[in-house]
């Protein structure tokens, strides 16, 4: 295996690349004022394609998550620009990013995050409730027996299994069809058979729905599912890898080590 | 662990907030009721010390005043040296433009008497013209020292009024309107305006004062039976024995009610222990696993609430002493009037050790609940538990018992209320009381069942109405039962008192205006005053009557003397016969049964009248008049009166020429009766005196009564209302810091800081409209069934349905239970969602 080459990608500032799924263009978050300022994200430049799959991987302290919710427009950024498309996230007061989530972002959490208090079908119909849209019944239907919840939409979180739970999170993240689905730590809470499922439904997902899916991980097997690896270390863009295999992905994590 | 107490108390600032208010308002309400019972006692000993402070022996009688000759008689008696009559007069006096009745007396010559007598500003009176007032007199007109007044005194004759000038304030008050003197003129211009005085009682002064016993027994000797010798202390209880009926009921009821205040602060208190414990659970479970024993975790949390329960305790009563001096105002007059050492240590300590433990008491439970936790809870991620509704069966069996038993017990009083006649219904009463508040416990005991539903009930409503919002404050608001439960029903026990006390006054005006209309149906009778043959009201005033605001109906009526012979038998007696128009009196009389069927040939004659005379309903009597006699049949009417009515037609065959001696008058509901009243004195001529009478100046005083009492124990029970409000904030506040996740996840999601504020907002609005209505009709029902155990005996009941202000409470409630989100909503938005979904 040849170990993959760096490529740094510099989109245009200003425009959105036609095209482009995501793009950042000289991001940079700082937390803190003076000596005690953190810099988060120095000076990132990216651009996702759309209908990929894409992993971010870094070790702790690297920005992947940081980097992550600012995409998101879950978080600020102190400078640089976010585009969704065409529209620049950076300009976006936070009821404008609430609705944008809303209508064209999916999530899903390490922690699955449902609510207790509702079944399965509620928490996954709940982004279409939010946004006052009427569930499409036939996607409904086929995206519950696709990850196998059908017999379990009457259930509570309390009342199934880890696995389950994160596939309910799964299902309740494309219900809406959004542009970007945004997956943090997707199977770090769950053993490796239903960690495996998981990441087997991501991937089908890309290559069958032609979802665009950027997901934040540490785990160099969950990353190689993914058609392209972005490196952050202290904040800085330092790898992208195609097509990695988990050979690649470790030999590059260990180059960063050194 | 006294230091990490304390840290903890500081970090945790808002939670120790939450729970201090709720202690802080029960205990100032405690200490408050207790303290105004002392309030008026000083307020007495004051007015009183002004004319006998510094005597050695007070003769005073238990009712009346005393005979002027017993001072000499005393005088006489071995050992004393002086003697003086306490004489005082009453007057009407005009102070600050208002006109008011003042009881002044003479100044003292004794000069023990005269120093002791309590100045708060200028001097006492040292010239003819000069009066010294009580700050009580004053307090409503605004009068100054400096000022002019003019007083004459109820002496027979009128006499002149007699101007003076304002040159002193003393302490002290007419409270409650008692007998004692509240202004001071000098003896000797006293002595000329009113030579003949009430004397109320004798100072006497003892030559040696260690001979004092002996000479008090002497006097006492020489009394009449109802009169006594007593010392100022004596006698200061002897008046505030007095007013017992008055202020010690006041005070047993004001202490009554904040009970009930503390009692709803310590659901409260134990809802909130219980919530906090569940926010620290990762902390305690943290200290499990460092090594602290259960015992070491509940004694902490118990001294934690030792501590709350002092600080809180403190404050509370501090308030409450300022709250009384705040409303002496309503008593004395005078807002600085009492000091520290007025009080009894028992108003201190009393409501500040109940503070305390029913802090402690709230406390346990919860305590213990901390010691469960297990210390691996401190490593996992354990979001916001969804609590399954497996409530024990026994716990609802047990509630339908209380509900249904105490139920029976109350309506078993009611019954037997009904039943008896004319006795006091306080046995019954003591017995509905009972059973109503187990009835009460069994709903409150229910609530965990109750509430829930309701709130799924509401929430299914609201969803469509207000969408994703009002399902997540559905799932919210259901997901711990208990807690629900447990804030709802403390604003259910404030709400169903209230309602109680709504209810019942509105049945009690409207039985009494019932039994009034019923026995007394004429507003106002307008008649020619003098009592002098020539009864004629001019047709001028009549008609001048008729065209006046307020009025709604207006009856002529003639009146004349006739002898009345009972069918029959011979004794012939003198009648007052009235004659009156048929319509006009339906039209006039507020009771339909009186006037109904009377015609020509009929009599209409009040009970009273009937059974002097031995006559029944449907007897036949014989009228004569000037121009003949006349046969009637007698209707008997429950009417006070003692007159009989015929109509004009019968009228005019029987007497000749008589014209209109009066009106009878019906008013507008809504009409001013004083206003109307005077507008007719006003309307009649110069030197014509007409007399105004009639129920509707009763049903208006009763009514206000009414209205008052109700305003004033509304306001009391809202202190409790608001005390449970603080606890719909604080289970709102505190829940929000539990869902701090979830929350993230949902702003994640798209849910807008609005949206979220507006979960909150449901919540609380749910939490309050499903304890106001049951409120509502608990309270409904316990207000009927409360006053119709009271009036059982005395009169039949009229239902009062005040839909209105039923309506506003649950408005109010249902407002402030919005109120009570407001910051709980506003922490939960201004997190932002990374943070929340960042919190480990």
């Amino acid at each position: 295996m040849q170990r993959g080459a760096v490529e740094l990608d510099r989109g245009k500032p200003g425009v959105g690349l036609t095209g482009m799924a995501l793009e950042t263009s000289g991001v940079r978050k700082t937390f803190g004022e003076g000596e005690a300022q953190v810099v988060a994200l120095d000076d990132v430049s990216v651009s996702f394609a759309q209908q990929e799959f894409t992993a971010i991987m870094g070790p702790s302290g690297s920005g992947k998550s940081t980097l992550m919710h600012c995409l998101a427009g879950l978080d600020s950024v102190t400078s640089g620009r976010i585009f969704i498309g065409e529209d620049d996230l950076t300009a976006m007061n936070d009821r404008e990013l609430t609705l944008l989530r809303r209508e064209r972002m999916g999530f899903i959490f390490q922690q699955f995050n449902l609510l207790p208090a509702f079944n399965a079908q509620q928490n996954i119909l709940l982004p279409l409730k939010l946004a006052g849209k009427k569930p499409d019944k036939d996607w409904f239907r086929s995206l519950t027996s696709i990850l196998g919840l059908h017999d379990r939409l009457r259930h509570r979180p309390s009342e199934l299994s880890g696995g389950q739970q994160q596939r309910v999170a799964i299902a309740r993240a494309l219900i809406s069809r959004p542009d970007v689905i945004f997956c943090d730590e997707p199977t770090g809470s769950l053993d490796s058979r239903s960690g495996r499922d998981v990441l087997d439904f991501l991937r089908r997902s890309v290559d069958e729905f032609g979802s665009t899916i950027l997901m934040v991980t540490h785990d160099p097997i969950a990353a190689a599912y993914a058609d392209r690896v972005v490196f952050l270390a202290d904040g800085k863009l330092v790898g992208d890898q195609r097509q990695p295999t988990v050979d690649s992905i470790v030999l590059t994590l260990r180059g960063m080590g050194e | 662990m006294l230091k990490l107490t304390l840290i903890q108390m500081r970090v945790h600032f808002r939670r120790t907030l939450a729970v201090v208010i709720a202690i802080v308002l029960g205990v100032a309400f405690f200490s408050s009721a207790m303290m105004s019972g002392s309030v008026i006692e000083s307020a007495i000993r004051n007015t009183v010390g002004n004319q006998s402070r510094g005597a050695d022996i007070i003769v005073m009688s238990e009712t009346s005043p005393v005979d002027p000759g017993l001072v000499d008689e005393i005088a006489d008696v071995k050992g004393v040296r002086e003697t003086e009559a306490l004489s005082t007069a009453y007057g009407d006096a005009a102070m600050g433009g208002a006109r008011v009745f003042l009881r002044v007396g003479p100044l003292s010559g004794l000069p023990e008497i005269i120093e002791n007598m309590t100045l708060k500003e200028g001097r006492l009176p040292e010239a003819a013209g000069e009066i010294v007032l009580t700050e009580g007199a004053i307090s409503s007109t605004g009068v100054e020292i400096g000022d002019s007044i003019s007083w004459s005194p109820f002496a027979g004759e009128e006499i002149p009024a007699v101007p003076f000038t304002v040159v002193g304030v003393l302490k002290g008050g007419n409270a409650f309107g008692t007998n004692l003197t509240e202004a001071f003129i000098l003896a000797s211009q006293f002595s000329s305006l009113v030579p003949d005085p009430m004397v109320n009682g004798v100072i006497v002064q003892v030559d040696d004062e260690a001979m004092l016993e002996g000479v008090r027994q002497d006097v006492e000797e020489v009394l009449p039976e109802n009169v006594s010798a007593l010392t100022f202390d004596q006698v200061v209880d002897a008046e505030v024995a007095r007013l017992d009926q008055g202020s010690n009921a006041l005070v047993y009821g004001l202490v009554a009610f904040a009970l009930i205040a503390l009692f709803v602060g310590g659901i409260v208190i134990s809802n909130t222990f219980s919530i906090t414990i569940a926010q620290r659970m990762r902390e305690l479970a943290m200290f499990r696993c460092v090594g602290a024993e259960k015992q070491q975790i509940y004694r902490s949390m118990m001294f934690e609430s030792l501590l709350l329960g002092i600080l809180s305790s403190a404050i509370g009563v501090v308030a409450g002493f300022g709250v009384v001096n705040l409303v002496t105002g309503l008593f004395v007059g005078s807002a600085s009037s009492i000091g520290i050492s007025g009080i009894p240590v028992m108003a201190w300590v009393f409501p500040f050790i109940a503070g305390v433990l029913v802090t402690l008491l709230s406390a346990l439970a919860p305590a213990r609940g901390a010691t469960a936790v297990h210390p691996l809870q401190a490593l996992r991620q354990s979001d916001a538990p969804v609590v399954s509704t497996r409530a024990s069966l026994r716990r609802a069996g047990l509630a339908v018992v209380l509900v249904i038993g105490g139920g029976g017990v109350m309506l078993g009083g009611m019954f037997l209320s009904l039943s008896m006649e004319d006795e006091s219904p306080f046995g019954p009463l003591l017995i509905g009381m009972t059973g109503g508040s187990v009835s009460f416990v069994g709903l409150m005991l229910a609530s965990i069942f109750t509430v829930p539903f309701l709130i799924a009930g509401l929430g299914t409503f609201g969803s469509r109405m207000f969408g994703p919002t009002a399902e997540i404050a559905t799932a919210n608001a259901t997901r711990n039962p208990n807690r629900t439960a447990a804030t709802s029903s403390a604003l259910m026990m404030g709400v169903t008192l209230i309602a109680m006390m709504t209810v019942g006054a509105a049945t009690v005006k409207a039985t009494w205006t019932d039994v009034i209309d019923d026995r007394s149906p004429v507003d106002l009778v307008v008649s020619e005053g003098s009592g002098g043959g020539d009864e004629m009201l001019p047709e001028a005033v009549s008609s001048r009557i008729a065209t006046m605001d307020g009025i709604e109906h207006i009856a002529p009526i003639q009146s004349q003397v006739m002898e009345l012979r009972p069918g029959g038998q011979n004794g012939a007696v003198q009648m007052n016969v009235v004659g009156i128009d048929p319509d006009d009196a339906r039209a006039v009389a507020r009771s339909v049964s009186i006037f109904a069927g009377y015609a020509s040939g009929i009599m209409v004659m009040p009970e009273d009248v009937a059974k002097n005379e031995g006559l029944v309903d449907g007897d036949q009597v014989v009228l004569m008049g000037e121009r003949g006699e006349s046969t009637f049949t007698v209707k008997v009417v429950d009417l006070a009166s003692w007159d009989v009515y015929i109509t004009p037609g019968d009228f005019s065959s029987l007497a000749q020429d008589i014209p209109v001696s009066g009106v009878w008058l019906r008013l507008h509901d809504n009409a001013s009766v004083k206003g109307v009243v005077r507008d007719i004195s006003d309307a009649v001529p110069e030197g014509m005196s007409v007399s105004i009478e009639g129920s509707a100046n009763d049903r208006a005083t009763y009514l206000e009564l009414v209205d008052q009492m109700l305003l004033i124990t509304t306001a009391l029970l809202g202190v409790a209302v608001v005390i449970a409000i603080v606890g719909v904030g604080n289970t709102l506040t505190l829940s929000v810091l539990e869902r701090t996740r979830e929350s993230g996840m949902l702003r994640a999601m798209g849910l807008t800081a609005g949206q979220l504020r507006g979960t909150l907002s449901i919540e609380g609005a749910m939490i309050s409209i499903v304890g106001g209505l049951i409120g509502l009709v608990a309270g409904t029902i316990y207000g009927w069934i409360g006053a119709i155990t009271l009036f059982g005996p005395s009169w039949t009941v009229t239902p009062g349905f005040p839909g209105m202000r039923l309506a506003l409470i649950l408005a109010v409630t249902v407002l402030a239970g919005l109120l009570a989100s407001v910051i709980p909503g506003r922490r939960a938005a201004t997190v932002s969602p990374v943070q929340a979904l960042a919190s480990v």
